[in-house]
């Protein structure tokens, strides 16, 4: 009897063990608001639903960057994960490879380099591209006679900033508040720099960026920008307090002519005022001699962990998220183009899509901090940004804070 | 010889094991830390000897957070005692309301910091509450939090107000400890206000007074959640106190082991003023 017992209690265990599901933690660096939250939760669901036994927890980690480098030190990481840009620089210790996956040929040519490290792997499914210029909104430039189209260099910029200056409008918001809404000022040099350093094909610092030996007076030029932009009354009123959020909010009631965001910002507008009309422009040149530009990155890369223990299960999901349908509406729900191209890939980029059309044959720049800087440089661009619109800092204290740090940073 | 083991009090084990592993080893791990070249996230690293620590010497951006430390503990400690001694012998006299009002100061130290942050937040930005009532007078407004100079002024201002409800409460137990006798032979003797409190009330608060500065110098010297909702340390480098410059350094700008070094240099900090105070506390004991 006593034999018996310990059988059935055995078997039970035994049983509820095999009938666990087997679980999955997708963690994503968009808040639960976010489309991409919602179709990405969408998609995971019908992947539950035809496959019985296992579960997909979709979440948002808060301070997702700060979250993930703590769990990236302790060694214990989500079965998947967002790497919004830092795929090779900052993850790949930590991913799996997809070059072997049977998606991995319809690489988007537009992403391919931007994902792929020195030797050629891939360690994510980047299921769309952040394809950006400026932001601008066409209701405030038409009533300032401005044609986005006609600015090739920032001075032709600061000639339309006049102009809107004229009818009263913010000419630029850069947002600017110092601590969580800083990253509002490191952008506005993400999206600067490349047209001083790395656009033009004839003069550029790419390679003394990458080895270590740029000069960082080559900085004061990028910096200066920012403080003409201030001196000149083109940027918001309350620059070194405005957040990310009033932003989106000005924009959309039409308050400012131009925005130095992703298109994410036009979402963030539509939030406020569906009906207002913004569109994108590419970014300007520095010199004459240079042509305008975009700037392209990861929006939606998904990697696997790559010690992960149900690894077969999260490379399904990898590659289910990979199929046209998947592809096509997270990439729909950001109006941007998709990572994966070939048969069944389609972009549609909706209201957008006649900016798209416009800025097609302009070349694309990866993001400036991501690829051109050491990882880690970022904050310095964001705290010199706003020390220099405080005036806490003079342009040459800036240029040697970001040398400094380079320097740090690239001897590791 | 019998063993003393028997008679050892075991209980206070579990305490000990959870200091070992909650304070102990994180500390010994930071001074670990400190000597390498650690990103914060990756399983690679180098030894870097004391590579750390002289840069450290060198930066010009811990310096300015040593002394916006130094001014955020000091500034707000010597607020607080002026204050919440102000209240204490408000609410130590015998009227209606007094219960009220005792409990209206000290019902800030209640709220977290970062909330408390994040209401001040609202106050003094630019299209906040205080450029409104500006403005209704026909002012300008003002970007309050833009200057490194006026930031630290509000920040020490916010962390006093919030937190001289318990210098106020300390006072208050002091003051309730002085025996009357003493004030009604100074009055018998023609001891004016001014004297009794210069002669009798200060002196006897002393003990109150180091307990009171001993909390608030501690709390001011590693202020951080205040500094973090209203400035984030910006603009620039202008407002970071050592706590939050090493948050910065260790989550932004991925600089583990350096961080580590500035966390060195925060507990030394702390550590120095702790000993001194606690070295006035020894030396000036009164008894009564």
């Amino acid at each position: 009897m006593k034999r018996l017992g310990t059988a059935i209690l055995l078997g039970l265990v035994a049983w509820c063990l095999a009938a666990a599901p087997v679980k999955l933690t997708v963690a994503l660096n968009f808040p639960a608001t976010d489309v991409t939250f919602t179709n990405i939760q969408a998609i995971a669901a019908s992947f539950v639903k035809a496959n019985a036994g296992v579960q997909i927890d979709v979440v948002n980690l808060p301070d997702y960057e700060n979250t993930m480098k703590t769990k990236m030190a302790a060694n214990d990481l989500p079965d998947l994960w967002t790497t919004h840009g830092w795929s090779v620089v900052r993850y790949s210790e930590y991913l799996r490879s997809v070059n072997d996956r049977p998606w991995f040929s319809k690489l988007s040519p537009a992403i391919k380099p931007v994902v792929s490290d020195a030797s050629g792997r891939v360690f994510v499914l980047p299921m769309d591209i952040d394809m950006a210029g400026i932001v601008f909104n066409k209701d405030v430039l038409d009533q300032a006679k401005v044609d986005p189209y006609a600015i090739k260099t920032w001075q032709d910029f600061m000639a339309a900033c006049e102009k809107i200056k004229a009818i009263g409008k913010t000419a630029v918001d850069i947002g600017g508040k110092s601590g969580d809404d800083r990253w509002t000022v490191g952008n506005f040099y993400d999206w600067v720099a490349p047209s001083f350093l790395v656009t033009d094909a004839k003069s550029n610092s790419v390679e003394a960026l990458a080895d270590g030996s740029f000069d960082w007076n080559k900085w004061k030029p990028v910096a200066q920008l920012l403080v003409t932009f201030r001196d000149k009354g083109y940027l918001n009123p309350d620059y070194t307090q405005g957040t990310w959020q009033e932003v989106g909010q000005n924009f959309a009631a039409g308050k400012d002519g131009f925005g130095l965001f992703g298109n994410y910002l036009i979402g963030e507008a539509k939030k406020y005022n569906p009906k207002g009309h913004y569109g994108f422009m590419p970014v300007p040149a520095a010199s004459a001699g240079d042509k305008p530009s975009l700037i392209t990155g990861e929006r939606t890369a998904i990697g696997v962990w790559k010690d992960d223990k149900v690894m077969d299960v999260a490379l399904k999901f990898l590659d289910y998220l990979a199929l046209p349908q998947n592809v096509n509406l997270v990439a729909k729900g950001n109006a941007i183009p998709t990572g994966l191209a070939g048969e069944g890939y389609r972009t549609d980029a909706g209201d957008l899509t006649p900016y798209f059309e416009k800025v097609k044959g302009f070349k694309a720049f990866p993001y400036f901090d991501r690829v051109y800087l050491p990882s880690g440089m970022w904050d310095s661009m964001c705290i010199t940004g706003v020390g220099l619109l405080a005036d806490s800092m003079t342009i040459q204290q800036a240029a040697d804070e970001m040398g400094n740090t380079y320097r740090t940073l690239m001897a590791k | 010889m019998k063993s003393t083991f028997g008679k050892t009090n075991i209980m206070y084990l579990p305490a000990l094991a959870l200091f070992l592993v909650f304070v102990v080893y994180p500390f010994v791990e930071g001074i670990r830390i400190a000597f390498t070249n650690w990103n914060g996230f990756s399983q690679h690293f180098k030894y870097v000897g004391l590579t750390n620590f002289s840069v450290l010497l060198g930066d010009r951006n811990v310096r300015t957070a040593l002394l916006n430390t130094l001014l955020y503990g000091f500034g707000s400690t010597l607020l607080q005692q002026a204050l919440g001694l102000a209240y204490a012998l408000l609410l130590n006299q015998k009227f209606k309301g007094r219960t009220i009002g005792r409990t209206i100061t000290y019902l800030p130290v209640l709220i977290s910091a970062v909330i408390m942050g994040y209401m001040w937040y609202f106050v003094l930005q630019y299209d906040g509450a205080l450029n409104d009532v500006i403005t209704l007078f026909g002012g300008k407004k003002v970007l309050w939090l833009s200057r490194g100079g006026t930031a630290i002024a509000l920040i020490i201002a916010v962390n006093t107000l919030q937190y001289l409800g318990i210098s106020m409460i300390i006072y208050l137990a002091g003051l309730q400890n002085i025996p009357e006798m003493y004030y009604e032979a100074a009055h018998l003797d023609g001891a004016r206000t001014w004297r009794r409190f210069a002669g009798i009330t200060l002196p006897l608060l002393y003990p109150a007074i180091l307990t009171s500065v001993t909390i608030n110098l501690i709390g001011g010297l590693k202020l951080f959640d205040v500094i973090r909702a209203l400035t984030g340390g910006g603009p620039g480098y202008a407002t970071h106190s050592l706590a939050t410059l090493l948050n910065a350094t260790y989550f932004g700008s991925q600089r583990a082991g350096y961080a580590a070094a500035v966390g060195i240099l925060l507990f030394c900090t702390i550590f120095v003023f702790t000993i001194i105070t606690q070295g006035v506390s020894r030396r000036g004991e009164i008894q009564y």
